[in-house]
């Protein structure tokens, strides 16, 4: 290969991709999109420079609790010896951990069990934290779900790879592979969408053309860059009326799976589906009142129109950079935070709309995530159940005793599980607010959609079961389930204070107050610390529940 | 209103007759099993009510639930639903007395038999409004509810007191508000939800208990009772969070307060509940209806007069592959129904429990394929023993694609308003004119505040 110089090399590359796409018209190029890592290796984490701290441990605590799936005492370390912007360009220059390729390698890849285990290996143990939670964060914005829609679980874990391999991309790519997936296209029905048929009275499927406008891209309103509704005499502007929807419809005409023939049958769930224009609608229509589709155009010319035309849409900005704040960092951002993170969407400072990196960069390392309730008193969020799991596990270092993380239903024991909420309206609305005062101060708090007296008392039991009876040398623990480890408590359960002051540094970066722990340490001074469980364990495990049940811990501030 | 005029004296004869049925069912139900049914045995006398409302979540196809059977309307019907339409065979007959029939599909055995004795109504065309529309007034935009169309927006606003309030409330929770009063001291909110959290039951002040389909389970960490040492610090922990936190600690506190102060009151009430001798089907649905029954069996524990249930059935967005999984879901909703209002029967309290249901919104006429999309009116359904049932309520309407109430794509403009089949539920609860303007503030801008479905005897 001496001969061949990179550019050549790099030329080469590109004729094959080219000569590729020819011959696979429609197939998305995902395997270029980004390396992932090897699902066989050890998970390889950066190398922490040997440099006094810069950050401190309870700030470094806060940080990656809103980019991570809960801050790691590993993690922590690592992000003291370096800025959050550090920490966060690192972050962004990862490479992925796919789930696909660690779901191939388990039993059987089509298996919903399998599926959930891997998602939680990811979120627990994954180095690219950051990619993971973004993905995740996605998830809940892009949503499609298990729950009665009979997409396949290999099918699931394609899509979601679309979502960590592109979690650093380009919004405009996130947008064109979530549409053509064959999972979004089964659960909005795009797959199988056909024109309009007098004979057969039929006419296009509205399902995705709506919601891909009011849940994905624009919202129902105008927005100014504030994330801010428009008002005209008052009143809210529409982004899109009925009639959009009936041509945006149209648009969506004429996909089918990447193997089928007759355009109905097909069994490939890897590939992006592919246009088959006999069933393609080729009138002229408009889109969003003024954009002409002409006469004639095939779907991927059409799509192109429909989706280039949401994505410059001004409203993408502040609609997706609201939601991307509210799931990583705080419920109800200012407006000025949504601007500063919408801008960052509309020119990333090298002229690209859309560019990811830039946007969560903008999220996390704006003043206000910063800064917390110094710089917005209305600063914090409620954590997800999913999230509360994942915090546990990546703290005290849960597993089973394979390595393997086999927590399978989620949903039955704490409402939540990945890719598997009740509708694409997500387990939580943006805009939802319990009754009483948030919703009297007209603010939101959208995770406490799930939180009522049957889901209070089923997640409060188990993270009672999940502490008490799942840790390494509880005599009756099932070794093949998730245990944690609690020596690094049990070794400080001779002082109830420090035991207490430990758990509140790892967990909340000091963030429970003295009203909540001293009854805590009174408590727990009151046990014994030698106990038939082993010294300190009875302590750490009664500290480590309470710890967790704390409203001022299950509020992220 | 098609229901014919004289419906006030059929009305009499009927809940005569349900009367009658009822005492039969509850001596039978005595009978059977003594002892087991003592939470169930009520004089025929007693001050309950309760509404039951059964959410149907994604939209549900209501006009492929009540089916116009008689020639001319079916083919009106036949050809705007293309192949969405049921054929002749397979419509189950409903009873009538006048030559505009119609029916349900063979899916809804449980339908046909409540209707035909008398327990269940329809509702014809209803859906949200702001105040009587025309088709004229739609195609000019005029005064029509914000974002139709929109799930989110639409089941919001079919559940919402007032559809265009800034801050929206529930018009059961506002049901809860004014008339809780009438539950005395009891610690049980009149709202009980087993389908978990919904504007419906949200009031300004009242705030509906949530359980699960397998009722209340112990909260491990306080089971050893409030003296237990981590018990106490437990709720020490609780109080300072609520004392001293922001608001969301303070919602998330107070929220796990409430649970933990009525848990033991309901595992113990609920020890002692029922679920009737009948079969249940073993659909999610029904096994809410199920937990509404078992909390029925023991309102006496509680001192309750009157309770708003809410239970929810998902997948109505039938866009793909209706014909199977509409059909299924009307399977499972009517055959649930039927043992509910079955085992209310037998125990003796039929006359005052009521279910009812809502949707996001209607469905198109129109295929788009092997579904339908968003619409706006709808059917609903309303069961019990003090229906006027065996009727059909409200206008039904023309389901002629572009004829005068299609907006697009049979998508039908709807003729009565949430506001007025709501307040008909509510006066029947025992709201009066001045708590029905106060529930409903747009009451007033419809021409009857009583579509006519309820006996008010």
């Amino acid at each position: 290969m001496k001969s061949l110089n990179s550019r050549q090399v790099a030329a080469n590359t590109l004729k094959l991709g080219l000569l590729l796409s020819l011959l696979l018209p429609g197939i998305a190029q995902a395997d270029a999109l980004a390396d992932c890592f090897d699902p066989l290796a050890a998970p390889v984490y950066p190398t922490t420079p040997n440099v006094p701290a810069v950050t401190t441990q309870p700030a470094a605590v806060r940080f990656l609790n809103m980019a991570t799936f809960g801050a790691s005492p590993q993690d922590v370390n690592h992000l003291s010896k370096m800025t959050f912007q550090a920490w966060v360009d690192e972050q962004l220059a990862m490479k992925a951990s796919c789930h696909l390729a660690t779901l191939n390698e388990t039993q059987d890849n089509n298996q919903r069990e399998n599926r959930i285990e891997v998602w939680f290996r990811h979120a627990v143990t994954a180095p690219d934290q950051l990619r993971q939670r973004v993905a995740f964060a996605l998830s809940e914005v892009f949503v499609v779900s298990d729950v009665g829609s009979g997409i396949s679980t290999n099918a699931l874990a394609v899509y979601y790879d679309i979502l960590v391999r592109n979690a650093f991309g380009n919004f405009r790519d996130i947008l064109e592979q979530v549409t053509l997936s064959p999972a979004m296209g089964k659960y909005l029905s795009t797959l199988h969408n056909q024109k309009a048929d007098r004979k057969l009275g039929i006419r296009a499927d509205e399902n995705y053309a709506r919601e891909v406008m009011q849940l994905f891209t624009i919202g129902l309103v105008q927005l100014d860059t504030t994330g801010t509704p428009v008002l005209q005499n008052g009143i809210t502007v529409p982004t899109y009326t009925q009639t959009d929807v009936e041509n945006s419809a149209k648009v969506l005409t004429g996909w089918g799976l990447a193997d089928s023939v007759s355009f109905f049958d097909g069994i490939e769930w890897r590939q992006s589906m592919v246009s088959f224009e006999g069933y393609h609608d080729h009138s002229a229509k408009t889109l969003l009142t003024n954009v002409a589709v002409p006469a004639a155009g095939k779907a991927p010319a059409d799509l192109k129109i429909l989706l280039d035309t949401l994505f410059n849409h001004p409203n993408v900005g502040p609609f997706i950079g609201r939601r991307l704040i509210q799931r990583l960092v705080t419920s109800n951002p200012s407006p000025a935070y949504i601007q500063r993170v919408a801008e960052a969407f509309n020119d990333n400072g090298a002229g690209v709309r859309g560019d990811m990196k830039a946007v969560i960069s903008a999220v996390l390392l704006d003043p206000e995530a910063v800064g917390g309730a110094k710089v917005n008193p209305k600063f914090g969020k409620l954590r997800e159940p999913l999230l509360v799991l994942t915090h546990l596990w990546r703290v005290l270092g849960g597993k089973a005793h394979d390595g393997r993380l086999p927590y399978y239903y989620p949903e039955s024991s704490i409402g939540q599980a990945p890719l598997s909420s009740g509708s694409v309206f997500n387990f939580f609305r943006p805009d939802y607010a319990p009754s009483g005062k948030i919703n009297d101060q007209g603010l939101f708090a959208p995770e406490f959609q799930l939180v009522n007296d049957a889901n209070n008392t089923r997640f409060y039991n188990e993270l009672f079961s999940l502490t008490h009876w799942h840790y390494v040398g509880y005599q009756w623990a099932d070794q093949s389930s998730v245990l944690i480890n609690i020596n690094n408590l049990a070794k400080r359960a001779q002082t109830p204070s420090n035991l207490v002051n430990y758990l509140n540094l790892v967990f909340t970066g000091n963030k429970l107050p003295a009203t909540v722990t001293t009854p805590l340490i009174a408590y727990l001074r009151d046990l014994s610390f030698k106990d038939n469980a082993g010294n300190g364990v009875n302590r750490s495990l009664e500290a480590l529940y309470l710890v967790l049940s704390s409203p001022n811990y299950l509020i992220q501030r | 209103m098609s229901a014919s005029k004289d419906w006030s004296r059929r009305h009499f004869l009927q809940s005569a007759a349900a009367t009658a049925a009822g005492l039969a069912n509850r001596n039978a139900a005595l009978g059977l099993l003594a002892g087991a049914q003592a939470a169930a045995t009520q004089a025929a006398t007693e001050d309950y009510r309760a509404l039951v409302c059964i959410f149907l979540a994604g939209g549900n196809d209501g006009f492929n639930v009540l089916i116009p059977s008689d020639t001319t309307r079916y083919q009106t019907y036949k050809t705007a639903r293309g192949n969405l339409a049921f054929s002749t065979d397979q419509l189950l007959a409903l009873n009538a007395s006048t030559s505009k029939t119609y029916a349900v599909s063979t899916s809804a055995p449980g339908f046909q038999a409540l209707y035909n004795k008398g327990q269940l109504a329809f509702l014809a065309n209803v859906g949200t409004l702001l105040e009587p529309t025309s088709k004229k007034a739609y195609l000019a935009g005029t005064n029509l509810p914000p974002q139709l169309y929109s799930h989110s927006d639409q089941s919001d606003q079919g559940m919402a007191n007032e559809l265009d309030a800034l801050q929206k409330l529930g018009w059961g929770g506002r049901i809860a508000d004014l008339l809780s009063p009438l539950n005395g001291t009891s610690t049980l909110p009149l709202g009980v939800s087993i389908g978990g959290n919904n504007l419906f039951q949200i009031g300004s002040t009242a705030v509906p208990y949530y359980m699960g389909t397998s009722g209340v389970s112990n909260f491990y960490v306080t089971s050893n009772g409030n003296t237990d040492p981590r018990t106490r610090a437990f709720n020490k922990m609780l109080a300072a969070s609520v004392a001293n936190g922001g608001l969301l600690e303070q919602e998330f506190g107070q929220s796990v307060q409430k649970t933990l102060g009525l848990s033991q009151t309901l595992i113990a009430a609920l020890a002692k509940s029922s679920v009737g001798s009948g079969i249940w089907p073993g659909s999610y649905l029904a096994q809410q209806l199920q937990m509404v029954a078992r909390m029925i069996s023991v309102r006496n524990t509680f001192g309750v007069k009157r309770q708003v249930f809410y239970v929810v059935q998902g997948g109505y967005d039938t866009h793909d592959d209706q014909p199977n999984r509409h059909n299924a879901l009307i399977n499972d909703l009517s055959a649930a129904v039927a043992a509910f209002h079955s085992t209310m029967d037998e125990f003796g309290i039929g006359n005052g429990v009521t279910s009812f249901t809502l949707s996001d919104f209607g469905r198109t006429l129109t295929s788009n394929g092997d579904g339908s999309d968003h619409a706006w009116g709808n059917v609903q359904m309303v069961a019990g023993g003090s229906v006027l049932g065996g009727n059909v309520y409200g206008t039904f309407p023309n389901q002629t694609i572009d004829g005068p109430d299609d907006a697009s794509y049979g998508r039908l403009i709807p003729t009565t308003s949430i506001d007025q089949y709501g307040a008909t539920l509510a006066r029947w609860f025992g709201a009066n004119d001045t708590d029905l303007a106060t529930i409903f503030p747009h009451l007033s801008r419809f021409n009857s505040a009583d579509v006519g479905f309820m006996s008010l005897a």
